[in-house]
């Protein structure tokens, strides 16, 4: 089991040759409150922007002190154990890899719907943002505040321009300035930059086996009745394995055929909502 | 104004849309150095009169922005991350733009807006202490007062929302156990990152799935303060009534597999001996046996006025202890704790007690000058191994305490001396094991325990008769052993949990009393008991849970056997020979009701039975005058007790709030009957069924505004009883009413001014035959600090308190302190004045039952105190 779970590490994390190397990065305070048809949410996780020249990687926090972990020569197993670990246990909310490519106007989404992991592609920009001269400092830079919709949401974006990439936390991109802030207009979803600093990871994408391509809308639709009862999700008949590690507070994580089921015990509140279905709110 | 700036504008992804009628591009190419085109170069082109409009280079280093109509004076300006920004003009529209940027000599500015300041990840909520932290704040203690939802108690005990933590670890190590006193006030904050408060916490691995709302607190501390040993050392000295001094160090190292804290103290301004050994919590096995010489004689010199103890207690202590705490391997540990605290305390009041006496009261009134002397050495070794699977622990523990008690007393007409001797020596094992075997995980525990009280003495003479001479004696020895054995079938989400355990006590008890001349008669009288209990018991229990525990339930029955076998063979006989069966239901639950809330309550009848205590029954003097004795009758009482709770925790928006309402109904078949007359006051009890009836409720509330740096929090509480109780003779129904409010706030706005305000408010009443009886008091604690620049601290304390002496006659009274601190690097110095108006008395009336007693303590004078502090 274990050569299973190291395999799904050493797969999951980047080249160790930095191809792409982040110039910067940029750790998000990721708040999420709200209702959902099991109960109140209210929480906060933290996220992480790698910031190259040309491209950007968007993910849990958590997720990435594993990436860099094992991108490390030399790391024994136990140490990679031990960061899988908490990556399990802190089970990550945001449980996707957002990755844009500035110069080919491309936005790429991987995340999983166990057993498989999928992913789409988008066109960017993909918002069409309002520009107001209203400015306020966040983590020390001066932003300006943008406004836009995006997946069923009106957004609030504050950019700064003096850290110039059209990049951002999650699909909240395509602003000439970094987005250091964001919120949605019911106040569900909230990223603020807490650090700034020089980067030392890499910006390419994730070299992940067995991807699926989805559309976007197919995946979004999917995933927001998957995250309602993953299991019930899960077709029998796709198991081959099953890993389940204890965590804090009678919580369980299980791994299906080597990809992490999240099981939130209040279920998500989705970021984009989908067409058709009632507002998640 | 506003439709100047706002301007609409579209991130282009149509670099090479065709211009409509009336629009104008300007358009060009981004190069680096070598020539190469730049891709995401931001552009910006920008008029002065603010206009602006947004594009980005391609590939190709392409870019082009329309325009509307055509601006005048256009500046557009190029930057790349990496890269020098340029600015150039433009002149000419019909001319693409070729621009070089250059690499960029200089980085971005890093920035880290500190760690979030709370943080909530399930069950744990997280505090940036430095978030919270004020100016003057120096020890762990001072800062975590400003948490919100945490109180600290006066005896250091910390809170969460109200409910009392259960454990408190280091970087998630138990060091101290209970005594974490000595982390709070001699770890410095500013080694502390973070304050965790673990919700639902359980301390055993092994039991992680089973429901538990305990609250403990975790302190993390900063890699600065790892691996390297530190300390916070303190030089007072002073001058008010007497010449002071203090001097205290604390040393401590914490590293990944090893922790420890050494403290000694020393001095005569403030008491601390007995503060920082106290025991806060206990995970050990609680039916630990009675101190029954304790209880038989009582403390000479206890004494408890409602008015800070530092301003009326003359001390000089001493304190020193170690901890260490050594991780053996991943689960288990090793901790050893020992300790030595000493107590020397003088004070003064004068009392007045008016004792209730059917047709006419009985007032006395006399002056007491009591000093205690206490020694109290204390160790533990404690070996826990916790992990996920198997819980082993096993703890050694003993203390003693050598003490003696003076309470002079004159009176108008007479002197009379007092001296209380009082040792004992206690020594128990303690001793848990848990496991898992398929469905079923076992516990089991045995205890062992040998308590001695050899030498209880009071001895009085003097007195309005000064031939009279009284000396008591007791001497009580117990030992306890006791082995439990528990198995906990879990199905799904039902556990039965079936505890059995099998208890021994064996005491003895011996007391003397000579008594020549006191209470107007002559008394040689003693106690001789010797007793055996056996108690097996059985408590089933039925547990259910929701996922997640969002619902759970208990339910459980436990029943008990117990075999006495006691007797008194003093001067007056009695024996107490039988069979005890014992049935205390019980059913518990709590739900959550959202993330935020949660309801609980619970519901117990119990049933129980006096101990070897009841068999007292020659009289024993605890001091001149106040004698006691028992029926020889077994007392039982039966209790219908039921709680309700409902608590309310916002941290993230830092909101808590929780309400209590207790009511208990209990029957007694033994009434206590006190006599009282010019010379004596004889408490005794006597079998009459009678009942008694209480009602409580508290509620604290405790909110934080962040950005005005303020905590604001509202305790209220209210109790309600309905007891009977005779006295001379006289069958009386009372009914007291109490009631009080405590509202606090601490506030920061300003960087240089901080405000601590509290105020304590409360209402006392008591009714029989028909009379009702009742005062007030408040009291109001003002602090406020300035720190004219980081170096600087003024401070300026008062406690005002207006209190109700007799009926409808009040007495307000007014303490002041100032003071200033200076501080550099690591070092403060500081100059304090205490009690500046110099106020010589206190005092105040209470109720105790049917009686009244009014007090007036001297109150320690002005005092010039000066103090310097070193943190390494």
């Amino acid at each position: 089991m274990k050569k299973l779970i190291l395999a799904t590490v050493l797969a999951a994390a980047p080249a160790v040759y930095a191809q792409n190397p982040a110039l910067y990065e940029c750790i998000y305070q990721y708040d999420v409150t709200g209702k959902t048809d099991k109960g109140d949410i209210s929480d906060t996780f933290n996220c992480m922007l790698l910031i190259g020249e040309e491209s950007s990687k968007f993910l849990d926090y958590t997720a990435f002190q594993l990436d860099s972990v094992s991108a490390i020569k030399g790391v024994s197993d136990d140490v990679i154990k031990e960061y899988e670990e908490r990556d399990l246990k802190a089970t990550p909310y945001f449980d996707r890899r957002m990755f844009n490519s500035s110069s080919d106007n491309k936005l790429t989404t991987i995340s999983t719907m166990a057993p498989f992991s999928y992913i789409y592609e988008e066109k960017t920009p993909l918002i069409e943002w309002k520009l107001s001269d209203e400015t306020q400092t966040v983590c020390g830079y001066e932003c300006r505040k943008a406004e836009g919709e995006y997946g069923g949401r009106k957004w609030t974006a504050w950019y700064a321009e003096e850290i110039p990439v059209p990049f951002g936390p999650w699909k909240l991109t395509g602003l000439p300035g970094l987005v250091m802030q964001a919120y949605d207009s019911d106040n569900i979803h909230r990223f603020v930059a807490v650090s700034f600093r020089e980067g030392n990871g890499d910006v390419t994408p994730d070299k992940i086996p067995n991807l699926v391509k989805i559309d976007h809308k197919d995946f979004e639709e999917r995933k927001a009745v998957y995250d309602k009862n993953p299991m019930n999700s899960i077709n029998p008949s796709d198991i081959e394995s099953i890993t389940v590690l204890k965590g804090k507070g009678g919580t369980s994580t299980f791994m299906i055929n080597g990809t992490i089921v999240r099981t939130l015990e209040k279920g998500a509140i989705p970021l984009e909502i989908v067409e058709g279905k009632d507002k998640d709110e | 104004m506003i439709s100047r700036f706002i301007l609409i504008l579209i991130v282009s992804a149509s670099l090479f849309a065709i211009p409509a009628n009336g629009e104008t591009i300007v358009s060009g190419t981004v190069k680096n150095d070598a020539g190469k085109p730049l891709p995401t170069v931001m552009v910006k082109a920008y008029t002065s009169e603010g206009k602006e409009w947004h594009s980005k280079s391609d590939k190709g280093g392409r870019f082009a922005i329309t325009f509307p109509t055509i601006p005048d004076s256009l500046k557009i300006r190029f930057s790349k991350l990496g890269y020098e920004a340029e600015t150039v003009v433009v002149a000419d529209f019909s001319k693409p733009v070729s621009i070089v940027l250059h690499r960029a000599s200089t980085q971005l500015k890093e920035v880290t807006v500190k760690a979030p300041a709370v943080r909530q990840r399930g069950d744990t909520i997280v505090y940036d202490l430095a978030s919270f932290a004020g100016k003057g704040d120096v020890t762990l203690q001072d800062a975590l007062k400003k948490l919100p939802g945490v109180e600290v108690e006066n005896t250091g005990g910390i809170k969460y929302n109200g409910k009392s933590i259960s454990n408190f670890y280091i970087n998630s190590m138990d060091l101290l156990g209970g005594k974490y006193n000595i982390a709070t006030t001699s770890i410095p904050h500013s080694y502390v990152s973070a304050v965790e408060i673990l919700n639902n916490h359980q301390n055993k691995k092994i039991d992680r799935n089973i429901f538990n709302d305990n609250v403990a607190l975790n302190i993390r501390l900063k890699p600065k303060a790892m691996f390297k040993p530190m300390g916070k050392y303190e030089l007072k000295a002073g001058y008010g009534d007497r010449l002071m001094g203090e001097a205290s160090g604390a040393g401590m190292m914490f590293t990944d597999n090893f922790q420890t804290i050494l403290t000694l103290k020393g001095g005569n301004i403030n008491e601390f001996a007995s503060y920082d050994n106290m025991i806060l919590y206990r995970n050990d096995n609680p039916n630990a046996t009675r101190n029954y010489a304790e209880s038989i004689l009582g403390n000479l010199s206890a004494s408890t006025p409602p008015v800070n103890r530092r301003r009326w207690i003359k001390p000089v202590d001493v304190s020193a202890s170690l901890n260490f705490i050594n991780k053996l391997s991943k689960d288990a540990t090793l901790r050893t704790n020992i300790d030595y605290g000493y107590t020397h305390t003088d004070y003064d009041y004068s009392e007045s007690a008016t004792y209730f006496a059917g047709e006419s009261d009985i007032s006395v009134s006399s002056v007491m000058s009591p000093s205690a002397n206490t020694h109290k050495p204390s160790f533990s070794v404690e070996y826990k191994l916790n992990s996920d699977d198997r819980y082993i622990r096993n703890s050694i523990s003993g203390d003693a305490s050598f003490s003696t008690f003076r309470l002079p007393v004159i009176s108008d007409t007479y002197s009379i001396s007092q001296a209380q001797d009082m040792k004992s020596f206690n020594l128990s094992d303690n001793f848990s094991l848990s496991w898992r075997r398929g469905k079923m995980k076992w516990n089991s525990g045995t205890h062992l325990q040998f308590k001695a009280n050899p030498a209880g003495r009071i001895d009085v003479c003097g007195g309005e008769n000064s031939e009279a001479s009284l000396s008591q004696t007791a001497r009580t020895y117990s030992l306890h052993a006791s082995q439990s054995i528990s198995g906990v079938l879990e199905y799904r989400r039902s556990r039965i949990y079936l505890p059995a355990s099998f208890t021994f006590n064996h005491d003895r008890i011996h007391t003397l009393l000579n008594n020549l001349g006191y209470g107007d008669e002559n008394i040689n009288a003693g106690n001789c008991l010797t007793g055996e209990e056996f108690k097996f018991s059985i408590s089933p229990s039925y547990e259910y849970s929701t996922r997640y525990n969002r619902f759970v339930v208990r339910a459980g029955i436990p029943f008990s056997v117990n075999l006495h076998h006691r007797k008194n063979i003093g001067t007056v006989p009695s024996a107490d020979n039988n069979v005890y069966l014992n049935l205390s239901p019980d059913v518990y639950f709590n739900y959550d009701a959202t993330s935020k809330s949660s309801f609980g309550g619970s519901v117990e009848y119990k049933n129980s039975y006096g101990d070897i205590l009841d068999l007292l029954t020659s009289p024993v003097m605890t001091d001149y005058m106040s004698m006691k004795l028992k029926s020889g009758i077994i007392s039982h009482s039966r209790r219908f007790n039921t709680s309700l709770r409902y608590s309310f925790k916002s941290p993230l928006t830092l909101w808590n709030f929780r309400i209590n309402a207790d009511y208990s109904k209990g029957w007694n078949n033994l009434m206590s009957r006190q006599y009282v007359s010019s010379g004596l006051i004889a408490i005794s009890n006597y079998i009459s069924p009678n009942s008694f009836d209480s009602f409580s409720g508290n509620i604290t509330l405790s909110k934080q505004f962040r950005r005005i740096h303020t905590k604001i929090t509202l305790d209220g509480f209210w109790n309600m009883t309905r007891n009977e109780i005779v006295q001379n003779d006289i069958m009386v129904k009372y009914r007291g009413n109490s009631f009080s409010i405590n509202p606090r706030v601490n506030t920061n706005p300003f960087g240089w001014f901080e405000l601590n305000y509290a105020l304590d408010l409360s209402f006392t009443s008591t009714r029989f035959l028909g009379e009702g009886r009742s005062y007030t008091s408040q009291t109001h604690n003002i602090g406020l600090k300035f720190y004219p620049g980081n170096k600087w601290e003024i401070n300026m304390k008062s406690d005002i308190t207006r209190k109700e002496i007799t009926d409808n006659r009040y007495k307000t009274m007014s303490l002041f302190d100032a003071g200033v601190v200076y501080k550099f690097k690591s070092f403060r110095t500081g100059i304090e004045l205490r009690n500046i108006l110099d106020c010589k008395n206190y005092s105040y009336s209470v109720f105790n039952g049917l009686d009244r007693f009014s007090y007036s303590y001297a109150l320690r004078g002005r005092e010039l105190l000066l103090t310097f502090t070193f943190i390494k």
